[in-house]
């Protein structure tokens, strides 16, 4: 009873400290300066225990390997062609680039920031701002360790992903070869290839992979637990579902199954099993709820609109709904839905329903640890999936939001392989699902992902990627003056917005007098008016901005009708008399401090910065 | 007894043997001679002693019986060692990182591919289309790190990037031999650790991605007190050899390692005195000819004032003086815990407290020595005390400030103790398994942790404006159709060593009527300058630096580079027509 009461204690301290108890700037600080320290430990003890627990009693790998080989090398050569297939780019605007971001922040200061401002002074990038983002933050931990490891390469993601996404597939086939065979196996991977959003996010840079992955690792980690309750499963399970849970926003739902079955296994062995890695579970969950604290004090970073006063409400249900339906039905190569999926599904909820009414006899009796688990973790994710339905970017149709459906596809994807599965249809079953579902690899998710139109309409990626290209064949140090800042800035290149620099024109011609950097180039559109960026940001027209600048047009991107990505250099500067009068001031402060003995021009190097 | 007075004949013919070389190399070989002597003595020299070490390595090796390979390597081990040699590449780009020195080095190395002769070139120029040397001298840097570097050329041509090559497979052996040197004292998890306790060292990534000599020097030390505790623990006649010729390779890698021969040479006289039944080898004996080379030029460094890279108001290259302040530099490289130096507190910390419990335990042992029975932590405190030493003479030099850029590498040597005095401590300590695995996780987890980001970072290696402005105008210049124009620089080593025609600033200013006379005739297809440039803030304007003036010329600006806050090169061409 003892270790109970102090488990719940801990757990009880830790919700007090971290909703009430830290106050002030506090919760900011806790997450940023410890935030990736925790996530340190928690990611070391996974890994240990998992090491313990499973790898150890992996008895001969090489001969495991070597039974598996088709497998590996399979799925090798789908990643590989995913990967060629499909331009690699950042393909969600702020997600992607923001993730980037936090994860060279965690790699060169190892703390949770995003960054929002540096520049490349005496060549070193130096970091001189940033904020904390709303997103859950395992994603881009991981992704620093790549950096720390490999070397710091923003484009790191993209092979990362591709590493995912291949131990996806491989974890997937052998969940698939749970339910009866390797044919199963099979099936569930080539599901999940026949879901074009799968193949989008291969060569991303966004977390939604390595989600369902840790997903997927959890799930089977619970089946350990389930079926032989030891310490070290409990900590391995228990840790995993710590990831998990720092892994999307709504993952953290995913905390709720996982207690469920350590409450269940508790109850069923008359035993509450403890280990003290578990007592500090509830410790390592404190920065979410505090990153939650500091991120309910900000609308723009929701980045809510005028007209949506809340993150959740029953009003987005209908416009949701319909574009489920528009999304889920879709027949052509527009959206990154699958048709085979959604008439697997059918076909398994008719399964399902004949086999409990007619075949009932053929259902296994016992409770397997399978089952229980992916019943409480399909649950989830439905449960999860209703209440995108009412979250105000809830509309799958949207290229942006599309993959917040992946889990669900996931769960379908295991529904299928368990209706088609069972007896006595299961071998006309196979081999008719697995027919189909090449065809339709082959007729449909390959054409749509390499036509990638979904990407047409996402003016904001394409823009990046093109400027990204650019802006490599100009030697540095430049100045970049952009919108999409955080891009710029997780290539080590100094980039400021652009709505900034027009606040700092007498600082900004300070810098261009003294030929700070090689060239100062502005990154804008020309586009309809009224037209918004990033979601809730008013896009500065080229006539307005040449009212401040003197530009001369150095590239020019066509992204669609009226729209058209400029990059031009700044030949100077239009300043109002006011701000002349300021630069003026700038240079008497100069002047003035230039007499004393302890002149340092460094110190008016950094204050004027941009 | 015959065998017993012929093995001392012959320790008798090493000791004349050393006082003929001493006596010729330090007073007798008159000073008029000394140049021609280093400059086409050295390279024969040190081609013999190549070739012994080789031969005698290899002869050991196959010597080894297939057990030994084995208890010491397996899968694991080999993906250890490359993956923590290529984690250092990983976070440096490959570049020349220490001015002068590297281009100098690069520079000989090319003399001694075309001429096989010590001479580093200062200035050449391109006849029919082949760069030939025209001016240079002999340096004081010694020559085997060149040496290796021009067999690189030889083999495949020469190129400005070869020491990058070099310097990569040396990166390689040194993670071997420091894994080596840690499994001689705690077996397969010892190497692990002092694998990874280097790895973790942003110093040695500088330096494996640089074209210096540091990596070469801290490569060889490493395998000198490898083979001195090898040598210790079962002793051998070939070791022997092979741990003297490393000492003397060892001597010639940079100025200062000559000290590290006096740790070879007692733990060896005092192997001979113990037992008057060893007998040393002939090369052994014959060995002190081979430091004759370095002797010749160690005299004709100390002859040279101008070669001691003396500063404003610094009259002597060595002084105590120096001490105290280059002590607070050395305190505040060690101690560091941010990005600005490429330290490892982690070494400082664990390596410095374990290194005390490594001197408290040979001091309290001290009959060890006199009975002639070191043991290894005896062997590392007598090399403990050599490196002690070594950055002693550092902190006496005049440019021994090790938080400085140029100068961090300098303080390399005595980070071996550090790394293999941990490993000691915890196989003396009969440390449970656990307490391993704690020490190889920590020591990853630093890694990651604290080496990543500063290697990543890099503000040691990238604030260094001088290359960043070189590398500016060398890629502003490579793109000219060939290179038949001239640069006028006031650095021109760096020129030189890309084959490059290149002329000092004062030499350009006596030669000015034939610079135009050359650029006329189409002898230069152009003629530029680099200058170093200022800008005042306060009164809005840019300046040429004094010394990089050309009053007498009149140039056309081609572009500016600004390498840091108001500061920065100017590429200009030179206008001849406007001259006329």
């Amino acid at each position: 009873m003892f270790p109970l009461v102090l488990f719940s204690s801990i757990s009880a301290i830790c919700l007090v400290s971290a909703f009430w108890l830290i106050g002030g700037d506090y919760p900011l600080l806790v997450v940023k300066k410890g935030g990736y320290w925790l996530m340190l430990f928690t990611f070391v003890v996974f890994v240990c225990s998992a090491y313990r627990e499973h790898l150890v009693s992996l008895r001969n790998p090489k001969k495991w390997l070597l039974d598996n080989k088709w497998v590996f090398l399979i799925t090798g050569g789908i990643v590989v062609v995913l990967f060629i297939l499909q331009e690699t780019y950042f393909k969600i605007t702020m997600d992607e680039v923001v993730l980037a971001s936090t994860s060279m922040h965690m790699h060169l200061e190892k703390e949770v920031f995003t960054v929002s401002r540096g520049y490349e002074v005496n060549g070193v990038f130096y970091i001189l701002g940033g904020y904390l983002d709303k997103r859950p933050y395992f994603f881009a931990f991981v992704v620093s360790i790549v950096h720390d490891l490999f070397g710091y390469r923003s484009s790191n993601v993209f092979y990362f992903n591709a590493l995912v996404s291949f131990a996806l597939l491989v974890s997937v086939f052998f969940a698939g070869k749970a339910f009866g065979g390797i044919r199963w196996g099979w099936l569930a991977m080539l599901l999940l290839l026949s879901l074009p959003l799968f193949g989008f996010n291969v060569n991303g840079g966004g977390f939604e992979l390595f989600n369902l992955l840790m997903l997927l690792i959890t799930v089977y980690l619970g089946k350990c637990w389930v079926e032989k309750p030891t310490a070290g499963s409990l900590t391995t399970f228990v840790y995993s579902g710590l990831l998990l849970a720092q892994c999307r926003y709504e993952s953290i739902l995913f905390v709720f199954p996982v207690g469920i079955l350590i409450l269940w296994v508790w109850w069923r062995e008359h035993r509450v099993l403890l280990p003290w890695t578990v007592y500090l579970a509830p410790l390592m969950l404190v920065p979410y709820v505090l990153q939650n604290r500091v991120l309910n004090d900000s609308k723009v970073l929701w980045q809510l609109e005028e007209d949506q006063p809340t993150v959740f409400g029953l009003n987005y249900l209908g416009r949701n709904l319909e574009s489920a339906k528009e999304f889920f039905f879709h027949t052509g190569l527009d959206q990154g839905n699958s048709l085979i999926m959604l008439a697997l599904v059918i076909v398994g909820v008719v399964m399902v329903l004949a086999h409990r009414l007619h075949y009932a006899d053929y259902f296994p009796k016992e409770k397997s640890p399978w089952r229980l688990v992916s019943y409480v973790f399909g649950l989830t994710v439905v449960i999860n999936f209703g209440l995108l339905m009412f979250y105000y970017w809830g509309q799958i149709s949207d290229p942006v939001a599309a993959r917040l459906a992946l889990p669900l596809h996931f769960v379908a994807v295991f529904f299928v392989v368990y209706a088609l599965s069972r007896e006595p249809w299961s071998d006309w079953a196979a081999k008719c699902s697995i027919f189909a579902t090449v065809g339709c690899i082959w007729f449909l998710a390959i054409p749509n992902i390499a036509q990638a139109r979904y990407m047409r309409l996402a003016y904001e990626a394409r823009q990046i990627d093109w400027m990204n290209d650019r802006l490599a064949e100009h030697p540095g140090p430049i100045l970049v003056i952009s919108d999409y800042n955080l891009m710029g800035l997780a290539g080590q290149v100094s980039t400021v917005p652009i709505i900034h620099t027009l606040e700092k024109k007498p600082e900004l011609m300070f810098h261009m007098r003294n030929k700070t950097f090689s060239e100062i180039l502005l990154v804008h559109r020309d586009s309809a008016p009224d037209t918004t960026i990033l979601g809730y940001q008013k896009l500065l027209r080229l006539e307005e901005l040449e009212t401040h600048f003197e530009l001369e047009r150095l590239h020019s991107f066509r992204l669609g009708p009226e729209d058209t990505a400029l990059i031009s250099r700044v030949n100077g500067l239009k300043m109002s008399e006011d701000e002349e009068t300021i630069y003026r001031s700038y240079v008497d402060e100069v002047k003035e401090a230039s007499k004393s003995n302890s002149y340092d021009m460094s110190v008016y190097f950094s204050k004027w910065l941009p | 007894m015959i065998a017993d007075i012929f093995s001392r004949r012959r320790i008798w013919v090493l000791i004349a043997n050393a006082v003929i070389v001493g006596a010729l190399g330090l007073i007798l070989m008159p000073l008029s001679w000394l140049e021609g002597a280093i400059k086409y003595g050295t390279i024969p020299f040190l081609g013999v002693l190549l070739f012994l070490f080789v031969w005698v390595l290899v002869s050991q090796l196959k010597r080894l019986p297939q057990q030994a390979y084995k208890k010491r390597f397996d899968a694991g081990v080999v993906v250890l060692i490359l993956a923590a040699s290529a984690f250092q590449f990983v976070h440096e780009d490959f570049g020349y990182k220490i001015l002068m020195d590297e281009y100098n080095l690069t520079a000989t190395s090319m003399n001694i591919h075309l001429e096989k002769t010590a001479f580093t070139p200062t200035r050449g120029r391109i006849v029919e289309g082949e760069f030939e040397v025209v001016d240079g001298y002999v340096d004081k840097r010694p020559f085997l790190y060149p040496l290796l570097l021009s067999i690189i050329h030889d083999i495949s041509g020469y190129a400005e990037t070869n020491p990058f090559i070099l310097n990569g497979i040396l990166n390689g052996l040194l993670f071997l031999v420091i894994y080596l040197a840690g499994f001689h004292l705690g077996a397969k998890r010892g190497g692990a650790l002092a694998v990874l306790l280097l790895a973790g060292w942003p110093l040695v990534a500088q330096n494996a991605t640089g074209a210096g000599f540091e990596l070469l020097n801290f490569l060889l030390l490493s395998l000198v007190v490898f083979l001195s505790l090898s040598a210790t623990r079962r002793p051998g006649l070939e070791k022997e050899t092979l741990l003297v010729l490393a000492a003397i390779l060892l001597a010639n890698v940079r100025y200062e390692s000559f000290i590290f021969l006096v740790p070879v040479i007692l733990l060896i006289g005092l192997r001979w005195k113990s037992n008057t039944k060893l007998n040393p080898g002939w090369i052994t004996v014959f060995s002190p000819w081979l430091l004759l080379p370095l002797l010749f030029q160690n005299r004709w460094f100390r002859s040279r004032e101008d070669l001691w890279e003396l500063s404003g108001t610094v009259t002597e290259p060595f002084s105590f003086a120096y001490m105290s302040e280059n002590l607070g530099h050395g305190v505040a490289y060690f101690l560091n815990f941010g990005p600005e130096y490429p330290n490892s507190i982690l070494l400082t910390v664990i390596g410095s407290i374990s290194f005390f419990f490594l001197c408290v335990a040979s001091i309290r042992r001290f009959k060890n020595w006199i009975t002639f029975r070191p043991r290894d932590y005896d062997v590392l405190f007598l090399w403990g005390l050599a490196v002690m030493g070594h950055l002693v003479l550092i902190f006496a030099y005049h440019v021994g400030r090790l938080d400085s850029h140029f100068a961090t590498r300098l303080g390399m040597p005595v980070h071996l103790m550090l790394i293999l005095a941990p490993v000691w401590l915890l196989v003396k300590e009969k440390m449970k398994p656990r307490y391993w695995t704690l020490s190889i996780v920590g020591a990853l987890l630093f890694l990651i942790t604290v080496s990543a980001p500063h290697s990543s970072t890099g503000v040691y290696t990238k604030k260094n404006f001088a290359e960043r402005e070189f590398r500016w105008a060398y890629e502003r210049l490579s793109k000219e159709n060939g290179r038949n124009f001239l640069v006028i620089d006031s650095r021109i080593s760096h020129w030189t060593s890309m084959q490059f025609q290149a002329m000092h600033v004062e030499l350009a200013k006596v030669n000015r009527d034939l610079i135009h006379q050359y650029a006329e005739n189409g002898l230069y297809s152009d003629v530029f300058i680099i200058q170093r440039i200022e800008f005042d803030p306060a009164e809005e304007t840019v300046s040429v630096l004094e010394p990089d003036r050309l009053p007498d010329f009149e140039l056309r600006m081609i572009e500016e580079f600004v390498s840091r806050p108001f500061e920065g090169i100017r590429l200009s061409r030179l206008d001849v027509d406007a001259t006329k």
